[in-house]
């Protein structure tokens, strides 16, 4: 389990990372989402040590991080960090080397699976295989905890899919997987739960079903006029010709009867994408305009 | 941990080998060329030998060696700002990685220094062996003095391990910036070298000299006539050698600390 509780991380005047809690149980993918400059790879690298945060605390599987702790953490980060004088085979041998979990069969199982030359130096990999290589790393000692910036950047929509196949496997054997990519159709397909980060604040979290259930939208179509809706007034409304989208949230159905009672001649509830969960927890940032 | 550190001085090692016996080659083809023109003219005049070959000499001689691979092998760490999350994810404290990077780049120095001796004492065998075939004996036999040997030799070393330490402290905190500080650390200890000889202010001139002291450049002889510290630095090239590499293991401590605690 990943738990940070109140991390907090300024540079001179600038918060990056603004009282960050997140939790992050076995066998879960959170994905944790953001625009640029969101506070991500700060967060990133409170909970790995590279950084020290000015308050707060990280514990991995209930224990403070600790050089013992990398035993059981993967991290690939956003550029991948790699000896470009070494080869692929190289790379291998030095975790093996470090990495008392290391499974050489899986290893090598991965280097066939991204279609890797163990005999080529990282410097002469793509950028994709450099990528794939910089997985590998992560990944060759099965560790239960998995943090992975941008892991998937550079990789061919294959090669994407294979690697998100790979976090959700782990998660199923019990990995806590704390995930940042700015896609987030990966996201949506590997993650279990969010956290959205705005200006170094988590602004959204919790169990995606959840948040998709909370945050529904009734789209009633009218045979003419939209009606007065000001009953409605609490919430956020979306007007186009005769139809209009009221943001219900938790109280979708009971919201979808009340505006059938007022005529609408189609009512939907609908779950919301989780790009308009995303877009509605940024929009400040004016990611709308 | 050592893994990585062992095949990058390696490859220092293997080019530095390239061009410790290039330089040998064309040592030993301009000298036997040389030889060889001299029979050809009759320029052959063999003379009583007056100077004596030392292996202190020698030994002394080939500092050149050990501080090339010390320079080259110095800003390891420095070099590793692009891989820190790969460094810094394995499970051992930094402390101990930087120290295992430190005890590999010494044993390589060392190497450096012996393959320079080999080489040298090959030219000198195969000058001597086409020489002496040719003309007689060459050169004077060697005196092996090995006390001064010994003291020649841990100079050299001490001295190595001082430019290793300080472009380490220097370049502890500039991620990537190691190879260009290793440069600079050179110009910087030759600029401090000359500068002591400068008649500057009181004041200036008094801190050159105080800073000379971590010159390690100041540490290889003592000169009477030069004035290169505010104090007289020991005779003897044992004690010399001693304080040099005190010196230069404190830097490494500090230096080491400073890696270890820089945030990345």
């Amino acid at each position: 389990m990943i738990a940070v509780h109140g991390l907090t991380k300024r540079y001179g005047g600038v918060i990056a990372a603004d009282d960050v809690s997140l939790e992050v149980p076995a066998g879960s993918v959170c994905g944790l989402l953001g625009r640029n400059g969101a506070g991500k790879t700060t967060t990133f690298r409170c909970l790995l040590g590279f950084t020290k945060p000015d308050a707060g605390e990280v514990r991995f599987d209930g224990a403070p991080l600790t050089p013992r702790t990398f035993e059981r953490l993967g991290f690939v980060p956003e550029r991948p960090a790699l000896y470009l004088w070494l080869t692929v085979a190289q790379h291998l041998e030095f975790v093996r080397r470090t990495q008392p979990r290391y499974d050489e069969k899986f290893a090598k199982e991965l280097v066939t699976t991204f279609r890797l030359d163990p005999k080529k130096k990282a410097g002469k990999l793509s950028k994709g295989q450099q990528t794939a290589l910089s997985l590998i790393v992560a990944l060759a000692t099965r560790p239960p905890i998995l943090i992975l910036d941008e892991p998937a950047s550079g990789l061919d929509p294959v090669m994407q899919r294979v690697v998100l196949d790979l976090f959700i496997d782990a998660a199923s054997a019990g990995a806590a997987i704390l995930l940042s990519s700015h896609q987030i159709s990966q996201i949506d397909r590997a993650a279990d739960r969010i956290a959205i980060m705005r200006d170094g604040k988590i602004v959204v979290a919790g169990e995606l079903d959840d948040l998709r259930a909370a945050s529904r939208v009734v789209e009633a179509t009218f045979d003419g006029a939209v009606p007065d809706l000001s009953g409605f007034a609490e919430m956020k409304i979306e007007r186009a010709g005769t139809s209009v989208r009221l943001h219900a949230n938790g109280r979708a159905d009971t919201v979808a009867a009340q505006v059938g009672a007022l005529g609408a001649t189609s009512v939907r509830v609908l779950d919301r994408s989780l790009e308009d969960l995303f877009l509605d927890a940024v929009e400040d940032g004016g990611i709308h305009e | 941990m050592s893994y990585v550190e062992t095949m990058r001085a390696r490859r220092v090692l293997f080019w530095f080998t390239i061009i410790v016996a290039g330089i040998l080659v064309l040592a030993l083809w301009g000298i036997l060329t040389a030889i060889h023109y001299a029979i050809a003219h009759g320029q052959v005049h063999p003379s009583p030998h007056t100077d004596t070959a030392n292996l202190s000499k020698l030994l002394g001689s080939l500092i050149l060696a050990p501080l090339l691979v010390a320079t080259l092998l110095a800003p390891s760490l420095s070099a590793e700002g692009q891989t820190v999350p790969l460094l810094w994810t394995r499970p051992a404290p930094r402390e101990s990685i930087a120290w295992q990077y430190t005890l590999v780049d010494v044993v390589a120095i060392l190497i450096g220094y012996a393959i320079a001796i080999v080489a040298a004492f090959v030219g000198l065998v195969v000058v001597e062996a086409y020489g002496g075939k040719q003309i007689g004996e060459v050169m004077s036999p060697m005196v092996l003095d090995w006390p001064q040997a010994v003291g020649s030799a841990a100079i050299v070393l001490a001295v190595s391990l001082m430019v290793y330490s300080l472009i380490r402290i220097i370049s502890a905190r500039l991620p990537g910036k190691g190879g260009a500080i290793a440069g600079f650390t050179w110009i910087g200890m030759v600029v401090l070298l000359i500068l002591s000889h400068y008649g500057l202010p009181d004041v200036l001139r008094d801190l050159v000299l105080a800073v000379n002291y971590l010159n390690p450049l100041v540490w290889v002889t003592t000169s009477p006539d030069a004035h290169l510290v505010l104090a007289p630095l020991p005779e003897s090239d044992v004690t010399r050698a001693l304080i040099a590499a005190v010196i230069a293991v404190a830097e490494l401590v500090a230096a080491t600390w400073l890696w270890a605690t820089r945030e990345a």
